[in-house]
């Protein structure tokens, strides 16, 4: 890993110009990985101050974004991850694949029942929802469903083999699925299919 | 392509992973079998959905004053990286309790530089490998690696206080190809690292966390909320790790008295 020589004028703005760009797609990551703006905030400054402190490592050119989420991961993983298990991940196996669609497929609706379903939920319902994952499937998550990075770029970025970001993201998608399903039963939105 | 080959791609294809040739032949199952169209319909459609939800509504109006607070710091990173100005002591922890004596360790108060260098090379990647493990069941113990990996016998290490070995892999960490064992009792999860000595080897500022006992030599480290105990015996630096502070490691420690049997791993 070798150090590139830079003086302090152009470190600053060479982390100005290249960096600091990707501030906001810091930020709403952070919103949904710490779950509250004061975290999400401590969260992308850690970031950037560790990032900026390691500009003289960063190899210019090569992905600035990736480089800055891994760095903003690793935090996140070691300071703010709860401790705690999460009540839903003892379930995960009980749900099958594809459950959206054995739900839907037996409720009594039209054509496309997947339209009414969305209709009904709001983004509050779905940021919630994201946010009762467990840490580990909602940081792969919230990397791909939000960010859009791919398997082999989340591998990288949270340091984990490639099967276990596809794992991680099947499950994760599982999760999410049954509670928006759960959410609209109990709210009406839907019908539960006849057991 | 049969059902169960176009599923199995289900979400490759939803995620754009899956290659070209895959892509097509799926194409072409679907054009055929309406129940596999149907699934991927609305799996494609959940996925849109909740990606253009948890996107939200455009810039949040805390951007700038979030962007003007980085500013700030990053001027105080400037003005401490100035010279003449002393390094400031990044807070590592100056004491802790290993086996049942106090030892009271002094750790040098190294640049900040350094400290984040150490800690994002050396000692970050060992506790997230550890993290990655602490949270999962074992219910069905699987043990990939090959015993005969070290020659040293890990099988029964914290025995006493009720852990089994539940698990063990190859890893890449920190560069190198490392053992992880991982052990476990009602309440625990700790993990042991092997690499060969010659490939990794204890960095050197741990020297000022070293301390001894019963003619073995530690060095200490605590990594965020992870602990970590690195030592060297036989050929093997052996790292163990936990992320319960209070917790004993020395147990965690194998001797040149544990000698290995090839079948001491199932």
């Amino acid at each position: 890993m070798a150090a590139r020589k830079l003086n302090d004028a152009t470190k600053r703005k060479e982390f100005e110009a290249e960096a600091l760009p990707h501030m906001d797609a810091l930020y709403r990551t952070a919103l949904r990985l710490a779950k509250n703006q004061s975290d999400a905030e401590d969260l992308v400054q850690e970031a950037f101050a560790k990032a900026y402190r390691f500009w003289d490592k960063f190899e210019l050119g090569s992905n600035c974004r990736a480089w800055l989420f891994k760095i903003m991961t690793n935090i996140f993983i070691n300071e703010y991850r709860s401790k705690s298990r999460s009540p839903l991940q003892a379930n995960i196996d009980d749900i099958d694949d594809n459950y959206l669609y054995g739900q839907l497929a037996g409720s009594e609706m039209t054509e496309n029942p997947e339209q009414t379903l969305f209709s009904k939920l709001f983004d509050d319902d779905v940021k919630k929802a994201i946010e009762n994952l467990p840490d580990d499937f909602r940081l792969v998550a919230v990397l791909s469903f939000l960010e859009g990075f791919s398997y082999q770029e989340i591998a990288e970025i949270a340091d984990l083999q490639l099967g276990t970001v596809k794992s991680r993201l099947h499950r994760g998608r599982k999760l999410l699925q049954k509670q928006l399903f759960d959410y609209a039963v109990k709210n009406g939105y839907i019908k539960e299919k006849a057991k | 392509m049969n059902c169960q080959d176009a599923l199995e791609l289900l979400y490759d294809i939803i995620d754009k992973e899956a290659s070209e040739i895959d892509a097509k032949e799926v194409q072409e199952h679907l054009e055929s079998c309406r129940d596999c169209f149907k699934i991927y319909r609305i799996e494609t459609s959940v996925q849109e959905f909740i990606a253009s939800r948890i996107k939200g509504n455009g810039p949040s109006p805390q951007l700038d004053s979030l962007k003007d607070k980085i500013i700030v710091r990053l001027d105080r990173i400037d003005n401490e990286a100035s010279p003449g100005q002393p390094p400031r002591s990044f807070g590592l922890v100056a004491k802790m309790l290993v086996a049942a004596a106090c030892l009271v360790i002094l750790i040098g108060a190294a640049s900040i530089a350094t400290d984040y260098y150490r800690e994002y090379v050396y000692y970050t990647p060992l506790a997230s490998a550890h993290h990655a493990v602490h949270d999962r069941s074992w219910n069905q113990p699987t043990f990939e690696l090959s015993p005969s990996y070290l020659d040293l016998d890990f099988s029964n290490l914290g025995y006493e206080q009720g852990f089994v070995l539940v698990n063990s892999s190859k890893e890449q960490i920190c560069g190198v190809e490392m053992a992880h064992f991982v052990f476990r009792n009602s309440k625990l999860t700790v993990s042991v690292f092997a690499a060969p000595s010659g490939e990794y080897s204890i960095p050197e500022d741990c020297i000022d966390t070293q301390l001894s006992l019963d003619g073995k030599t530690f060095f200490n480290h605590r990594c965020h909320d992870c602990w970590l105990l690195f030592h060297e015996v036989g050929n093997a630096v052996i790292i163990a790790a936990s992320t319960e502070t209070g917790f004993d490691l020395y147990p965690f420690t194998p001797t040149e008295n544990v000698v290995l049997t090839s079948s001491s791993l199932p």
